[in-house]
């Protein structure tokens, strides 16, 4: 059997490990759109910010690619897919069979609309390339502005300050982590931030992005700011630009079945790159996050091998250190009416805890500081346990206790 | 054949090792795994096991009076829960799909070679909290140092200390050909207590 795999995020290597686990010599090809070995996304920043080493990003070993039944393809793209010689064709212009294709290109960077912006002074954060770019540009005492308060660009903002610049977050909403926080917790993540030297301006809309100088010059709808150079955190929109021809439906991400496979015959889709089940919403989006991605690609894997498994939805949780405060959020994070609120909070130790209830049934949670419970919290989610004494699961201790006896 | 293997166990799980080690991993895994697990009616909730696992495990004294004095606190590995009238000890249960192993982006949860068991490599670890967002035990301690920290169930000494300690003998190291006790209990939602206690543990 051959399988095509066009992507090596963590969708796409792990089914590509899961495959050569499940059967005998598959012949499987792996394109990797960029231009440098597989490797951790998630350590990017960390690598930017000097806490490890450039090495220590590519966390795959090595020899798997290089197995007969392996043939990698780097710095190349899946550029159309026909489906009825059931071939793909790359940038360079060969053409690979496939019996099973898994699409796993992951996302692109969103550019926001402003005049002017392909400057070499404005960089997206996604690849290790960009990561690079950055790293070069990085002159101590210099200013870097940072436009987008999602979980890029915090953890950017912390890398480039740790490195010694001076960082301001754009945003155009009000607070922080917009997509991620409600604004009270999200207000103690700004504070974090602003504690540790990071300029905020919140509700802000840029109208103009000019060079003068060797310097970046931002006009603002109130006033302008000056930079050496910004970076763009806007969040990404899945890479689907391949796969005109064929029947696979894209709505804000590829649709797939339970299965992950895509509406096209033997095509699979898994990562960053589909539309998935939230079990704490109660519908399809887009959730890229890195366990997901993994569990994805095993999951398509074993569909793929012949091995039907389903993959039943997750919810949307993230995970990230601002300035050692660690902060872990679940599921469903609004302040609404029809949600249940129970809060507990400890400034002096810079503990926040807040849980949403939805009647009987937990659906999302912020933890701020003490974090230890939070994969309980999460297993009460998806679960859709019912909870009956809500105010306990604030506690420190003995949470699990009320479930287990 | 590791197809068979596969299904055999209803293994899911997989990532960035070696493919020599999984292979090891899934044939010999029946032979080598053990596990601890807990007789729930002899534990008396005393923290015994607690405050060897602190002492001895994670703190850098390893004595216990300089241990309770060193800061930041060691944490223990294994804590014991409690409902007022039952007690159960709960550590990392070395669950079989291991999302905590799923879910670490920078290599540093592996499977040891000869043990089999989900341990985690400190140099690696970048403080990124995934798998403490993902463990169903809760049973990942965050450190101070911004390493994330989980029982190794001793792997690279003699014997656990948690089952060493225990007065009552209610926490005990078992094989997994033990005719009594079931390790491999499919972890599920609502069987916590039989996955930790062992399917024949009364």
């Amino acid at each position: 059997m051959k399988f095509v795999i066009s992507g090596c995020g963590p969708a796409g290597i792990n089914a590509a490990l899961y495959l050569d686990k499940l059967l005998p010599e598959p012949e499987i090809t792996l394109i990797n759109g960029e231009p440098n070995p597989p490797y951790s996304r998630i350590l990017t920043t960390f690598y930017l910010e000097n806490k490890i080493e450039e090495k220590d990003l590519y966390i795959y070993d090595n020899d798997f690619f290089k197995q007969e039944n392996v043939n990698y393809y780097e710095d190349v793209k899946v550029v159309s897919i026909n489906k009825k010689r059931k071939t793909v064709k790359i940038s360079n212009g060969k053409i690979i069979e496939y019996d099973k294709l898994l699409i796993a290109t992951g996302g692109d960077p969103k550019r926001p609309s402003v005049t002017r912006i392909d400057s070499d002074k404005i960089y997206t954060v996604r690849t290790l390339v960009d990561i690079k770019k950055i790293n070069e540009k990085i002159n101590i005492g210099g200013k870097c502005v940072i436009m987008g308060g999602g979980l890029v660009s915090l953890k950017m903002a912390q890398a480039l300050r740790r490195r010694g610049l001076d960082v301001t977050i754009l945003i155009s909403s009000q607070q922080v982590l917009s997509q991620v926080l409600d604004q009270e917790s999200a207000t103690i993540i700004a504070d974090q931030l602003i504690k540790n030297g990071i300029e905020i301006k919140t509700g802000i809309k840029i109208i103009e992005i000019k060079e003068e100088k060797e310097k970046l010059k931002l006009k603002l709808e109130f006033g302008h700011i000056e930079a050496d150079f910004a970076v763009i955190g806007k969040g990404v929109s899945p890479n689907v630009n391949f796969i005109d021809g064929t029947k696979i439906s894209v709505d804000w991400g590829i649709l797939t079945d339970d299965n992950l496979s895509t509406e096209e015959t033997d095509i699979y889709a898994a990562g960053d790159v589909i539309e998935s089940y939230n079990i704490a919403y109660q519908c399809r989006q887009l959730n890229s996050i890195w366990p997901d991605a993994v569990l994805q690609g095993i999951t398509a894997a074993s569909n793929m091998a012949g091995k039907a498994i389903a993959y039943s939805g997750n919810i949307n949780m993230n995970a990230v250190d601002i300035f050692a405060l660690p902060l872990i959020a679940l599921g469903q994070v609004e302040e609404l009416p029809e949600l249940k609120i129970f809060k507990y909070e400890n400034k002096l130790k810079q503990e926040y805890k807040k849980l949403f209830f939805a009647a009987d049934k937990l659906v999302g949670a912020v933890l701020i500081g003490d974090i230890k419970n939070a994969g309980f919290l999460k297993q009460l989610i998806v679960n859709q346990k019912l909870v009956t004494n809500k105010e306990e699961l604030l506690a420190p201790n003995n949470v699990l206790a009320n479930y287990i006896f | 054949m590791i197809y068979s293997e596969l299904e055999k166990y209803n293994y899911i799980g997989s990532t960035n090792v070696p493919i020599n080690i999984i292979t090891i991993r899934l044939k010999e895994r029946r032979i080598l795994m053990k596990n601890i697990l807990v007789d729930i009616d002899l534990c008396v909730g005393c923290k015994t096991c607690e405050l060897q696992c602190a002492t001895i495990r994670v703190s850098k004294s390893k004595d216990f009076i300089k241990a309770v004095l060193e800061s930041p606190a060691p944490k223990s590995r294994i804590d014991v829960q409690t409902n007022g009238e039952e007690n159960l000890p709960v550590q990392c249960r070395q669950c079989e799909d291991a999302p905590c192993y799923q879910a670490c982006p920078s290599g540093a949860i592996y499977f040891t070679k000869n043990t089999d068991k989900v341990v985690i490599d400190k140099n690696k670890c970048v403080g990124c909290w995934m798998c403490v967002m993902v463990c169903p035990f809760a049973a990942i301690n965050v450190l101070e140092e911004k390493k994330a920290d989980k029982c190794d169930l001793c792997t690279f000494m003699d014997f656990p200390v948690c089952v060493d300690s225990c007065p009552t003998g209610a926490l005990k190291y078992v094989e997994s050909n033990d005719d009594l006790r079931e390790i491999k209990v499919k972890r599920t939602s609502n069987n916590l207590k039989k996955y930790i206690k062992g399917r024949n543990n009364k």
